[in-house]
């Protein structure tokens, strides 16, 4: 077993795969801070509300003003470094930082693709992505034509746990017996031109793509995989992704899953990739100047043992972290706990109306809160349906009526959910004064069960 | 050899997702017609709502003019009943914030209550008002004119002598009125353009006619009638009891019969009833009965069930909102929840089937 092991992290491989990556990797995250910023989101979404929800010990990660500007321009400066390969270790570390502050500060904004740029960005700061293809190779005369096997697998392995984990969170009855919520989208569509009065109408259409999608997402890092079913693997790559992108919102996400799954073809692939990107660059640069420089071609780089402990811990919280629902009684999807954070894509539709009692426990008046004079639409829709939401909310409403009373006020919630098409259910027991029920990472035990039951993961 | 068979299996499965269409239709024959629903909404239940509102306001401003120019109590009293017949008909149109009401702020000028009397009373003395101005939101409409007809005094003769002594009334009832009638006549014309662009606009997106609509009918049940009319004067968003705030304060007594007419119009536009007949047509209702997901859970029939509860609850209460309120709020309250109901089966239920969002949120999803 141990000389097993050994054996594997001793393997080398070229290294141009792992710049490949690199370099769109970073082209696609300038491309998405463009993106956001100039859709006026950064405004929108972190200068506007009066109230952010906070990931539960990372309050203090907030939006600070005018200068969550800088935050992203020092996000979007670190991915065009990543891009080129200019001080590449200290840039993907900033991108990562970076990132992970502009993705904590409101947890209404949670996408899981956000979830995996920073989980992929993390992973590689400890990989040595710019061997080759690098700005870094011009500034230190040297380039790498290989690097150890397992960094490039690393990188496969974590584009393969979200594929398969997202195939285990359809594995549920809601998803493949009922067809739920893709027929509540699917059948939405109608105004696509030539499908969506036709197939979109069709019961069959909406298994068919339920269990598409849950096949899909099972056999593709496989078929991504062998060296055979490559090419047909990345076909399906593309249609799968597009289709989504054309009937979702779901902004960069396919682009970003399209241009990872370039990093399953062969060293091949990717020299004539960086062939052909350097021939323009070239052609490019060579109108300004021409840039002579000598790169010795080293042959192999290899990583501190050190780093080799971190990357097994972060697997091994990749593998483990999507389980912690387990340790929660009630149905997931209803009450969420444990839900983030474990690739479970576009999986449910959930609509709900919450409104918050505040009570003066002396004479037991009551008014209710207007939402709107705090939240944004986006963060009222968020805020309705996730438990962990209302309770922030409900400290936040607490706080603010009780400022001028003698004793807290109580906070009540009443609150109705519809979960994949089911009739409107009372999701929090009214009784419970949220406002006493402290954050915590323990059961939450005023929220309602489900009147159903959702079998599989 | 291999890779054929893959390429094979590959095309095989887009062949099936671009299934041959004919063999489609034969399948599901009973396409819901969203245009149809559309036309019906435009076609028999606003426009006719629109052009009865906007008669009802001609005899209106007939009778103001009648009034003004000889004051009397008798004549008063016929202007106060013009006034209760437009206000009724009003609970027809004031769902419709689409088109030009929607660009106008239509329902903001014809009925925000409580209106500000003291305002009103100061744009009297000062002479130079301009209605159409946003600092003058709460002095016109409808409201403004339950002052002028019913608040100025609780005796009619007294009121009456305001307008003998003064003509500085006259001109400003009739300014409140010629602003109605022009705004409304507005909105008439407009709808003769306006209806080609909302029946086509069947899409499901945020601007199109079909989800604004909806959303105009959730927002109008929820703001305009459930917390205007009930849930601000029963104290439901404040600590005390509002009784002031009441729809037709000066009037008195006619609080519930206006709320009865808006709970009576938005369940005639739910079940796609042709505006002043028998005949239904496509509707909210029929399109949740059409949906395999709102059929399932009779989510139609519960809604109409429960109009009928709310409809009940409502008729329990007294003419008079503010006597109602003072002797025994919680008939108020329970005339609320039973509202909310609907609400809930609205905003939740409903929504959820249409896959419509409430509001235009325009972030990524995931």
């Amino acid at each position: 077993m141990q000389t097993h092991i050994s054996s594997y992290l001793n393997q080398k491989v070229s290294s141009s795969p792992l710049s490949v990556f690199r370099f769109f990797f970073g082209i696609l995250m300038c491309i998405s801070i463009l993106r956001f910023w100039s859709k006026g989101w950064i405004e929108e979404l972190y200068l506007e509300p009066v109230f952010h929800f906070s990931y539960f010990g990372f309050e203090w990660i907030k939006p600070i003003g005018d200068y969550t500007y800088l935050v992203f321009l020092i996000c979007f400066i670190s991915s065009f470094f990543v891009c080129i390969g200019y001080k590449y270790r200290i840039s993907i570390f900033i991108f990562f930082l970076s990132f992970f502050y502009i993705e904590m500060m409101d947890k209404t904004t949670y996408l899981n693709h956000y979830y995996f740029i920073s989980s992929l960005s993390f992973l590689m700061i400890f990989l040595p992505a710019n061997s080759s293809f690098s700005i870094d190779n011009i500034i230190d005369k040297k380039q790498f034509k290989l690097v150890p096997k397992w960094t490039l697998d690393s990188v496969k392995f974590l584009i393969a746990i979200v594929y398969i984990y997202a195939a285990v969170a359809k594995m549920n009855s809601d998803w493949l017996f009922n067809a739920m919520p893709l027929k509540i989208w699917m059948s939405s569509k109608y105004h696509f031109p030539i499908v969506g009065e036709t197939i979109f109408q069709q019961e069959w259409f909406y298994y068919f793509m339920s269990w598409a999608g849950m096949i899909y997402d099972l056999c593709i890092p496989f078929l991504l995989i062998y060296h055979r079913t490559r090419f047909v693997g990345f076909l399906l790559v593309i249609v799968f992704h597009v289709l989504t992108k054309i009937l979702f919102p779901i902004g960069m996400f396919p682009y970003i899953m399209i241009f990872s799954a370039l990093i399953f073809f062969s060293h091949k692939t990717h020299d004539l990739i960086i062939k052909k990107i350097s021939f323009v660059i070239d052609k490019i640069s060579s109108f300004f100047y021409e840039f002579k420089y000598r790169i010795s071609i080293c042959d192999y780089r290899s990583c501190k043992k050190g780093v080799l402990y971190i990357i097994v811990f972060f697997f091994l919280f990749q593998l483990l972290f999507p389980f912690r629902y387990t340790m929660y009684p009630g149905e997931l999807f209803w009450t969420e706990q444990g839900y983030r954070f474990s690739w479970r894509v576009m999986l449910t539709e959930k609509t709900a109306l919450t409104n918050f009692k505040i009570v003066d426990p002396h004479d037991q008046s009551f008014f209710y809160v207007n939402n709107s004079d705090f939240l944004t639409p986006f963060q009222e829709k968020q805020m309705s349906f996730q438990p962990d939401f209302i309770l922030e909310f409900a400290h936040f409403l607490g706080d603010y009526f009780s400022i001028n009373t003698k004793d807290s006020v109580q906070v009540f919630a009443d609150s109705f959910v519809s979960l994949n098409g089911r009739k409107s259910q009372k999701f929090i027991d009214s009784n419970v004064n949220l406002y006493l029920e402290k954050r915590s990472f323990k059961n939450k035990k005023w929220i309602i069960p489900l009147k159903d039951e959702i079998k599989g993961f | 050899m291999f890779k054929n068979y893959y390429y094979f299996i590959f095309i095989l499965s887009l062949c099936f997702i671009a299934c041959d269409p004919d063999e489609s239709m034969e399948q599901n024959e009973d396409l819901y017609d969203r245009a149809g629903l559309l036309t019906n909404w435009a076609d028999n239940i606003i426009i006719p709502a629109y052009d009865s509102f906007y008669n009802s306001l001609i005899d209106l401003n007939g009778k103001v003019m009648d009034f003004t120019q000889t004051p009397s109590t008798l004549l008063l009293n016929e202007l106060s009943d013009a006034w209760l017949i437009a206000y009724k008909d009003w609970q027809h149109v004031e769902m419709f914030d689409i088109g030009l009401a929607e660009v106008i702020n239509y329902k903001g000028k014809m009925n925000i209550y409580p209106t500000d009397s003291e305002l009103i009373e100061q744009n009297i003395i000062d002479g130079d008002y301009d209605l159409s101005n946003n600092n003058n939101f709460d002095t016109r409409g409808f409201p403004a004119m339950d002052y002028m007809i019913h608040g100025l005094s609780d005796d009619p003769q007294i009121i009456v002598d305001y307008y003998l002594s003064n003509p500085a009334y006259t001109t400003y009832l009739v300014s409140i009125i010629d602003q109605m009638v022009n705004d409304t006549d507005l909105i008439v014309q407009d709808w003769d353009s306006f209806r080609i662009d909302f029946i086509s606009s069947t899409d499901n997106t945020a601007t199109s006619a079909m989800n604004k609509m909806t959303n105009d009918f959730i927002y109008y049940f929820e703001k305009g009638l459930r917390a205007n009319k009930i849930g601000i004067p029963a104290g439901i968003f404040s600590n005390d009891p509002i009784p002031t705030a009441v729809e037709g304060f000066y009037k008195q007594d006619v609080s519930k019969e206006l709320a009865l007419e808006a709970l009576l119009a938005t369940q005639n536009f739910f079940k796609g009833k042709y505006f002043n007949s028998e005949i239904f047509g496509a509707s909210l209702e029929s399109y949740l009965s059409y949906l395999d997901v709102s059929s399932s859970n009779d989510l139609a029939e519960n809604i109409l069930l429960q109009f009928i509860v709310a409809q009940n609850q409502l008729n329990q209460l007294s003419d008079n909102f503010i006597n109602q309120i003072e002797t025994n709020n919680m008939e108020m309250l329970l005339a609320y929840d039973a509202i909310q109901q609907l609400v809930v089966a609205f905003k939740v239920d409903m929504l959820q089937s249409l896959s419509i969002s409430v509001d235009y949120v325009d972030a990524d999803g995931d």
